[in-house]
């Protein structure tokens, strides 16, 4: 049987989709898909200028293709692929929501992406512009006095952030404080948390979750001690829910002259709702590629502002975008900044974009409202519909008015015979992207949905439909769940493999 | 995905209820949503009711009350996408456009061929998540692999993870593997002075607990001191270079390679500019541990250096110690070649504080535009590109040797190099942007004590006049 | 050898941990491994980290880890003391865990420091009580 046949009888759909060959192997000596003008100068042989043992020639193990079967190419592998705009990504914790095109187009403007970061500032100051108007909303939005935009992604700014906490206490310390080691973690928390404060060299101390899924006051009061730095909390948390106690939490936590800091993953729920300054936050970062409708990539990139309270402001990255008159700066001079976390100035292509969603998003015309809290306020409502509407038919972990996202658990299929992980595969079979499973970790087979406010109540209760019509399944037919998915063009993807026999790059010798 | 509906007929085809929906039948009879906001004043009752509330005002019944916001917040009007659009080109305006600019130094405007935007902005690769569910991901999670192996070539290294934020925290991250390999070990981190002073910044902002044992290595000329490297190596746990350095000088891998082979330490390198790698030797066949570079110049306009990826590379046996994330290819029960992200333990949200790094991004987007741009150069492109880059560099080079007064150093450089002159350099770009144009970047702006040098990179898009009246202007400095 | 469902082989020459860590005594020193019942929940497991000769560690510290698929779980040392051998061949081929966990999956060789603490394992019956109780679960 030709390998083509044999493909042909086991796929679900017209072959074309479902194999494409990697770029190597769809090489053929002598193609190419680029042009370059004539080179106007005399071409240089390497090895005349520089030393021969440094020099290499042609790389031979490099593709050699058309333009036409690039593009191909490139777009048979976008058809593999689920995303936002093909439809409901209710992947928790993750705020898959709509990515406005104009959003995209803006951040073309020919004379914004050209930006070089050293040119001088009298260059600079359309991206400069954007930058320090971004800050302000943000200021606007959570309280907090000064942020930077330098953090390329949510766990970078996890990392600035508790860099800062640190060098608040350093500096107390180097004028006899007290030796700070540790940082609470609740047990619901992000593994960027406890991997961001062993990155900076604190120890973590972990706090549990209480019965009703949030940080209970008595248990931070046992922990409390001299040594704690500080506090890394998610609010609304993991579970879903808003911390009720987080400022009493952090009274507790200043009274130790440690720092609190908000974990802004989920700040799509409470914009224009609270402000996090108002909770008792000292420092926050924020996710621009959740809460601010900038495009998840298939993995970035992201962009995680951090913002801090006008004490903290001498510690933050340098440069920060000030604007002095009319002029946009980068003020370089900060003696007791934690220093520079990345190359340049953060992902300022997805700053753009956020800025774009944010402005978009402002004061309802004739009204004292925005659209960002209309924003926040969909989300939840959302949330709570389909917490409501599957409540019947999954065990809800926390049973009460939720925020932006409802966590399910798989208690009642399990009787069944079935998981929560071949819930999530079942999902795909009907075409919908599998909700975030198994996080967060104290919820036993966690199944996290978040709608986010881009959808309307006909795809929500369409989604509803077909995860009751999964449940049913589990009772009366847990076969077709157990083995899905299999409307997909994979099926049972041998993991285990993948790590017993590495393949991690492609080699002339088929697997 | 799509396809598999279309062939299986599915659910999706169902008709949408005929009750719901919030479009208005008549005008004014309901208040219109926002456009990306579907959630109308109608849906809005129709879901408070099904849940049993009566106001929105309950959804937050947990945050207390006195913590809530009640002043109408600062914040502007909502704007139109006519008015975003006008904003937009009105904050593009507040700067003038350089006719031509000659600056380098890490982010480095090369010609993107127009498939790359094309291909990189569609929906499929633009608005998914991180392919952490195989079945629907395997077109990111190729492109992935290919990525990887398009890295293990052009780096000469075995092993590629899916890139990381950008060159300088890759350098970072690379400086952090290599301690962990080294354990316990206290011996030092020797730093040549010849990287970029943001990726030393970076560096040190990753490496605070490990500060003190952070040696720097002194130049000599405009290249790391070999004499310093051999005297201090005995007691070295990590060798950290970059090559071209910041003065676009290409450093001798060749002696590096000798000296690190006799030691224990490892050698951690990086490049900011890997079209270089056209014409060099990847880092890897000298023996580097740990390769790392910057990738924007594959694909990515400059935007303030905020369009890039982190290129990390190593060798199979340190696969355990590798941050961020990582495609394997596999089979699927029915024995169809897969990918799938792999190696998760090593990863935070598996590992938590033991993780190998809390990195949980690949910058994919930015890493696609570049998979497309290599892809398109291939095998002849990519070296054509570097061979260009090199020739016109060298061009301007010899003729500013040979028609102005400045220095130029003699050292080998690939597409750009550093002139020096008496005066301050930054006058010299200050003058160049009264004529609308940008000579290069003033180092003092990196380094007081390089107030002196100039660097000026060449590439593809700048052509002969360019070049030329870039002389004709540099000949009234010495 | 007591229970016969999947994972809950319990030898009954052998001491444990509440961690699922077991002991074998010969001479002065421990021979420790993960259980039948710990290598069960794990599921496949890819990968085992271990120390070097001649580490020290105390009761209850983490030395080593194992990686499954999906999970990482870290190793508590079940008696204070100096690592005297590992199993060498484990990390590359970290299945014999799962094939054997109590001969060839064993992991390291301790020089027992303080008899004492043997007193504080837990004979085979208590450990699989515990085991039996947390599988209902």
């Amino acid at each position: 049987m030709s390998e083509h046949k044999r493909l042909l009888d086991t796929a679900t759909g017209p072959l074309i989709s479902q194999e494409e060959p990697t770029l190597f192997e769809k090489s053929h000596p002598g193609r190419i898909g680029f042009s370059l003008p004539t080179c106007p100068v005399p071409e240089i042989n390497p090895t005349s200028v520089i030393a021969g043992d440094l020099c290499r020639g042609e790389i031979s193990e490099l593709p050699e293709i058309s333009e036409n079967e690039i593009v191909r190419h490139f777009v048979r592998l976008s058809q593999k692929n689920y995303c936002i705009d093909t439809g409901f990504y209710p992947l928790g914790s993750c705020t898959m929501k709509y990515n406005p095109k104009i959003n995209e187009e803006v951040a073309k403007i020919s004379a914004l992406a050209t930006v070089h970061p050293l040119w001088p500032e009298k260059y600079l100051q359309p991206a400069l512009a954007i930058q320090y108007q971004l800050q302000g909303l943000l200021s606007s939005l959570t309280g907090l006095e000064n942020f930077t935009l330098q953090p390329n992604a949510g766990a970078h700014g996890e990392f600035v952030g508790i860099k800062i906490m640190k060098a608040y206490h350093d500096e107390k310390e180097k004028k006899g404080g007290p030796k700070k080691t540790k940082v609470i973690v609740p047990d619901s928390a992000h593994g960027t948390n406890p991997a961001t404060c062993t990155m900076v060299g604190y120890e973590i101390v972990s706090v549990p979750t209480g019965p009703n899924g949030i940080v209970e006051v008595a248990d931070i009061e046992k922990i409390l001690s001299p040594e704690i730095a500080g506090i890394m909390m998610t609010n609304p948390n993991t579970c879903g829910l808003f911390e009720t106690h987080i400022h009493e939490i952090a009274k507790l936590i200043h009274s130790v002259d440690g720092l609190f800091y908000m974990d802004g993953a989920n700040f799509n729920a409470i914009v224009g709702i609270t402000k996090p300054a108002d909770l008792g936050v000292d420092i926050m970062h924020i996710n621009l590629h959740k809460t601010f409708s900038t495009p998840h990539g298939g993995g970035g990139p992201g962009s995680g502002p951090v913002g801090v309270r006008s004490h903290l402001k001498k510690f933050l990255p340098t440069p920060l975008v000030i604007k002095e008159g009319s002029q946009y700066k980068l003020q370089k001079d900060l003696p007791e900044s934690i220093g520079r976390v990345s190359g340049y100035y953060g992902n300022y292509s997805i700053h753009i974009r956020a800025l774009a969603y944010m402005l978009s998003l402002g004061t309802i015309p004739n009204t004292e409202e925005t659209y960002v809290k209309k924003m926040s306020t969909a989300a939840v409502l959302n949330a709570n519909y389909i917490r409501h509407r599957l409540r019947p038919y999954f065990k809800i972990a926390f049973d009460s008015i939720c925020m932006h996202e409802v966590i399910l658990s798989d208690e009642i299929q399990e009787k069944f015979g079935i998981k929560t992980l071949n819930i999530a595969k079942r999902l795909m079979d009907y075409g919908y992207h599998p909700m975030t499973v198994y996080f967060p970790l104290i919820v036993h087979g966690a199944m996290m949905i978040e709608p986010t406010e881009s959808e309307t109540k006909e795809t929500l209760d369409q989604f509803c439909d077909v995860m009751i019509e999964i449940a049913k399944e589990c009772e009366t037919n847990p076969k077709v769940v157990l083995e899905a998915p299999t409307r997909v063009n994979r099926e049972k993807i041998d993991e285990l493999r993948a790590q017993k026999q590495p393949r991690l790059r492609w080699l002339p010798t088929s697997i | 995905m799509i396809a598999t509906e279309a062939a299986t007929g599915t659910f999706r085809e169902r008709p949408v209820s005929p009750k719901g929906g919030s479009t208005a039948s008549s005008e004014s009879s309901v208040e219109a949503s926002m456009k990306y906001i579907p959630q109308g004043k109608d849906d809005e009752k129709e879901l408070l009711k099904a849940i049993g509330l009566k106001s929105t005002e309950e959804l937050f019944s947990n945050i207390p009350s006195q913590l809530r916001i009640k002043k109408p917040l600062d914040y502007p009007r909502a704007q139109s996408e006519i008015e975003i659009r006008q904003t937009f080109e009105n904050l593009s305006k507040l700067s003038p456009v350089p006719s031509v600019s000659f600056a380098g130094c890490g982010v480095y405007s090369h010609y993107i061929p127009s498939i790359v935007p094309q291909i990189q902005g569609r929906s499929e690769f633009a608005t998914a998540y991180t392919p952490y569910q195989p079945e629907i991901s395997q077109g990111l999670l190729q492109a992935i692999f290919e990525y990887q192996t398009l890295a293990c070539q052009l780096t000469e290294c075995e092993l590629s993870n899916a890139s990381v934020y950008d060159g300088a925290t890759a350098l970072a991250e690379g400086v952090l593997m290599a301690l962990r390999l080294k354990k316990k070990s206290e011996g030092k981190i020797l730093v040549s002075q010849s990287i970029h002073p943001f990726y030393q910044e970076v560096l040190r902002s990753y490496c605070t607990v490990f500060e003190d044992r952070i040696q720097m290595l002194p130049l000599e000329g405009d290249v790391l001191s070999l004499k310093a490297l051999e005297q201090n190596i005995e007691s070295a746990d990590v060798v950290v270079t970059q090559s071209p350095n910041i003065f676009g000088v290409i450093e001798n891998y060749s002696a590096v390679s000798k000296l690190v082979k006799n030691s224990k330490a490892f050698w951690v390198t990086s490049t900011m500019e890997p079209f270089a790698w056209g014409v060099l030797r990847g880092p890897g066949a000298f023996g580097a541990h740990i390769v790392t570079g910057e990738g924007q110049s594959f694909g990515n306009a400059a935007y303030l250096g905020g369009s890039s990826f982190g290129i990390f590379a190593t060798r199979n046996e340190y696969l355990r110690n590798l941050p961020g994330r990582l495609v394997g290819e596999t089979v699927d029960q029915k024995n169809r070649r897969s990918y799938v992200l792999t190696f998760a333990t090593r990863e935070q949200f598996i590992r938590r504080d033991k993780a190998t790094s809390n990195i949980c991004t690949n910058q994919n987007l930015n890493m696609l535009a570049g998979l497309i741009h290599l892809a398109t150069l291939g095998k002849k492109g990519f070296r054509e590109v570097a061979v260009q880059n090199l020739s016109r560099s060298e061009y301007l080079k010899n003729k500013i040797r040979s028609e102005t007064k400045l220095k130029v150093s003699s050292a080998a450089t690939f597409n750009e190099f550093t002139i020096e002159s008496r005066e301050d350099a930054s006058r010299i770009v200050e003058a160049g942007t009264q004529q609308g144009f940008i000579p290069g970047v003033a180092l003092g702006s990196l380094r007081s004590e390089w107030s002196k040098k100039l660097s000026i990179h060449a590439n593809e898009l700048h052509d002969l006049e360019q070049m030329n009246s870039l002389v004709r202007f540099l000949k009234s400095y010495e | 050898m007591a229970g016969k469902e999947p994972g809950m082989k319990v030898p009954e020459d052998l001491l444990y941990t509440k961690n699922h860590e077991w002991c074998r005594i010969e001479d002065g020193t421990a021979v420790v491994g993960i259980t039948d019942y710990a290598q069960h929940s794990l599921g496949d497991i890819t990968y085992v980290e271990l120390p070097e000769e001649g580490q020290m560690f105390q009761a209850g510290k983490v030395f080593g880890t194992v990686d499954s698929l999906k999970t990482v779980a870290e190793l508590f040392a079940p008696v204070s003391g100096e690592v005297l051998e590992i199993n060498s061949g484990l990390p590359n081929s970290a299945e014999l865990v799962n094939e054997d966990p109590y001969n060839d999956g064993w992991m390291i060789k301790v020089e027992i420091s303080d008899e004492k603490e043997l007193e504080l394992l837990l004979p085979a019956a208590e450990y699989l009580k515990l085991v039996s109780k947390q599988n209902k679960k």
